[in-house]
């Protein structure tokens, strides 16, 4: 690994100025941060370190919302008992974050905030990607296996995180902090695509940091639910994974259905949310549904196996709603 | 001024009406010329030179193969940030349709065969540049060089009269979130308050990016897909040319 | 192992992306009978036989055979994922 200098900021203030240097990245578990750093994926020669930060890692009711510290481990998350009883998608993603080790160091921020897994990202010395600076993308004629059905543009690597997409379908808002104070972003406005700008993933500029998430009132305590889909039962990232949201029962009055590693930003399937609107969850109605949530899917040469995920995945989270 | 009589709005895209509004042109210069004010007559000079020699055709336009075409919306993406980082319009220039009609190329439809049909669409770099002749401020330019029609943007003062003239459109569903858009090939952008076109990335090295940069192009060079001719290509804007461009 | 198909490199070079199943992914306990076999082999020492490498064997084509066995296609190409049970089921309709 490179030489670089690791600095505890005191305050988020701090820990913002501190970001503005050249090359310089938050580290709060690490456990993204580290993987960049040890295969050399973006330069960094300054990491500030977060964990220094008082205050940052609780989990509260407060103003009629749930109130997550972006220092907040994951680990915490999955055992709160408030998230479990009112944010229940919340609960389900963090259990199936990783493993119990990185849940045990990895923050919500750092999760949130966390770069793509594509293997070409990540593979500095035979691939020059988009991301990494270059002009190509590798997976539009290559191995595919992991990328978009949905939204690709130039890039197609996916939006790896569990906790966004259940987050996304929660409703929920993230609060920034940078240099020009503090400012409150949706979830689905928080990720970008790569048509808007593929060296990012987030609204995040370098010296910006996530302080907390925000769940609304509107989601809190209606069922939710997430499930993901991985090649093993532990560790993997999501090759297609599911939030649900329902509001109204049995008579649904609104869905939020969101769904990750399908697409470079957690995936709104509005079709099916429409559609949800004003049925009951008969058999024939979760069918319906799943078949919508992957309209409009563009797959690539070796992923089109997630557009019945997609299908299955949505059909499997209704249906355990509606039982 | 009688110009409005035969504008080429009134022109149909495939039955253009030679350049009768030039000749209009060179009749007014000529006029103002006659009047002797030599300050207008100079800058009137110089429009009317472009405008005489617009007669030559641009000797690329952008030229898409769709049944090449796997909507991956490099072009676009690529277009929008390399003009935004040379301080111009982020508005891409090069928009991807969706085109149930199109039947991809035999090989490429083997590996991808969910992926539908895809047009791509840009400024025709008409022959006879419609766009051209109302500008009322230095803008729209041509190439003395290479006959490129391009929008100086530091020049545009947004009046729409391009807009207005160009006579061809974006009809249709973008591949990117299957917007639908319904835009002529020059566009307003509100961020910069100024008109964006297809200028053939006049300034790079290397010339359009788009070209440079579609994956389909590089796996055809590399040999990985057989093809004799790019999936996005550079051709003169003949007359014939322009007939067949989406 | 998957390669990207244009440049031959592998795309699964590391233990994220070459996913080897872990203890999660094998049958409980209950599941799994045990069948001893004792030819009486007079090989290894009072006739015992090492058990570390063969077993790496049998699993794969097991596996393959069950596959086949429930829906009627072979599959050739380890490892038999769910991506490839998927197309071969379509392969299958066709």
């Amino acid at each position: 690994m490179k030489r670089f200098e690791h600095l505890n900021a005191g305050s988020v203030d701090e820990a913002v100025k501190l970001l503005s240097a050249q090359n310089a990245r938050a580290i709060a578990g690490g456990t993204d941060l580290l993987g960049v750093m040890k295969d050399q994926l973006l330069p960094t020669d300054r990491v500030v370190n977060l964990k220094t930060i008082p205050g940052l890692d609780y989990i509260k009711e407060e103003s009629g919302e749930l109130r997550i510290g972006a220092l907040a481990k994951i680990a915490d998350i999955a055992a709160s008992g408030v998230v479990a009883q009112k944010a229940p998608a919340l609960t389900n993603a963090a259990l199936l974050v990783a493993s119990p080790q990185i849940r045990n160091m990895g923050t919500l921020g750092g999760n949130l905030a966390q770069k793509v897994r594509c293997w070409y990202f990540r593979d500095v010395d035979r691939a020059d990607c988009y991301k990494r600076g270059g002009g190509f993308c590798y997976a539009v004629l290559g191995a595919s296996d992991l990328h978009a059905i949905f939204d690709g543009a130039a890039c197609f690597a996916v939006q790896p995180s569990d906790t966004a997409t259940a987050l996304s379908a929660l409703g929920a808002s993230i609060v920034v902090a940078g240099p020009g104070g503090q400012k409150t972003v949706g979830v689905d406005d928080f990720f970008i695509g790569p048509h808007t700008d593929y060296t990012r993933e987030t609204v995040l500029a370098q010296d910006e940091i996530i302080t907390e998430v925000r769940i609304p009132a509107s989601a809190l305590g209606q069922p939710s639910l997430f499930i993901k889909a991985a090649p093993r039962k532990s560790i993997d990232f999501a090759r297609g994974s599911v939030a649900v949201l329902l509001v109204g029962s049995p008579l649904i009055q609104s869905a939020r259905i969101s769904l990750g590693g399908v697409a470079p930003t957690p995936h709104r399937a509005t079709e099916a949310e429409s559609y949800l609107a004003g049925k009951r969850l008969t058999a024939d109605v979760i069918g319906q549904a799943g078949t919508l949530a992957a309209n409009g899917a563009q797959p690539l040469a070796s992923n089109d196996y997630k557009v019945q995920l997609v299908q299955g995945l949505v059909r499997s989270a209704l249906t355990r709603l509606a039982g | 001024m009688a110009d409005s009589e035969n504008t080429p709005q009134d022109a149909p895209p495939g039955a253009p009406q030679g350049d009768e509004p030039l000749s209009r042109r060179r009749l007014v210069v000529g006029g103002i010329a006659a009047v002797g004010a030599a300050a207008v007559a100079a800058t009137a000079f110089s429009r009317a030179a472009n405008a005489v020699t617009a007669q030559e055709i641009s000797d690329r336009v952008v030229s898409a193969d769709p049944s090449l075409c796997v909507g991956c919306l490099a072009c676009e993406v690529n277009c929008s940030t390399w003009h935004a980082s040379v301080g111009r319009s982020a508005v891409a220039r090069i928009r991807i349709l969706t085109d149930n009609t199109v039947k991809l190329n035999t090989q490429l439809a083997a590996s991808l065969p969910k992926r539908a049909g895809f047009t791509p669409q840009t400024c025709k770099q008409c022959y006879t540049p419609w766009c051209l002749p109302n500008c009322p401020t230095e803008g729209l330019q041509i190439d003395p060089q290479t006959g490129d029609r391009f929008i100086d943007e530091t020049q545009c003062i947004a009046c729409g009269k391009c807009e207005v003239d160009c006579p061809v459109e974006f009809k249709g569903t973008l591949a990117y979130k299957a917007q639908a858009i319904s835009s002529k090939r020059v566009m307003y952008d509100s961020v910069k308050n100024v008109y964006a076109k297809c200028d053939l990335c006049i300034g790079r090295e290397g010339g359009p990016i788009c070209v440079e940069r579609c994956p389909v192009n590089a796996a055809i060079k590399a040999g990985y897909i057989k093809s004799d001719h790019l999936a996005l290509d550079l051709k003169p804007s003949t007359e014939a040319q322009w007939k067949q461009l989406a | 192992m998957k390669f990207d198909p244009e440049q031959k490199f592998s795309v699964q070079w590391n233990w994220e992306n070459y996913a080897m199943p872990t203890v999660l992914e094998t049958p409980k306990w209950a599941d799994v009978q045990p069948f001893i076999v004792e030819p009486g082999d007079a090989i290894g020492p009072y006739g015992a036989k090492g058990v570390g490498e063969p077993p790496t064997s049998p699993p794969a084509p097991a596996i393959a055979n069950a596959i086949y066995n429930a829906i009627g296609v072979r599959i050739h190409d380890a490892p038999l994922t769910r991506d490839k049970v998927l197309a071969a089921i379509a392969q299958m309709k066709r």
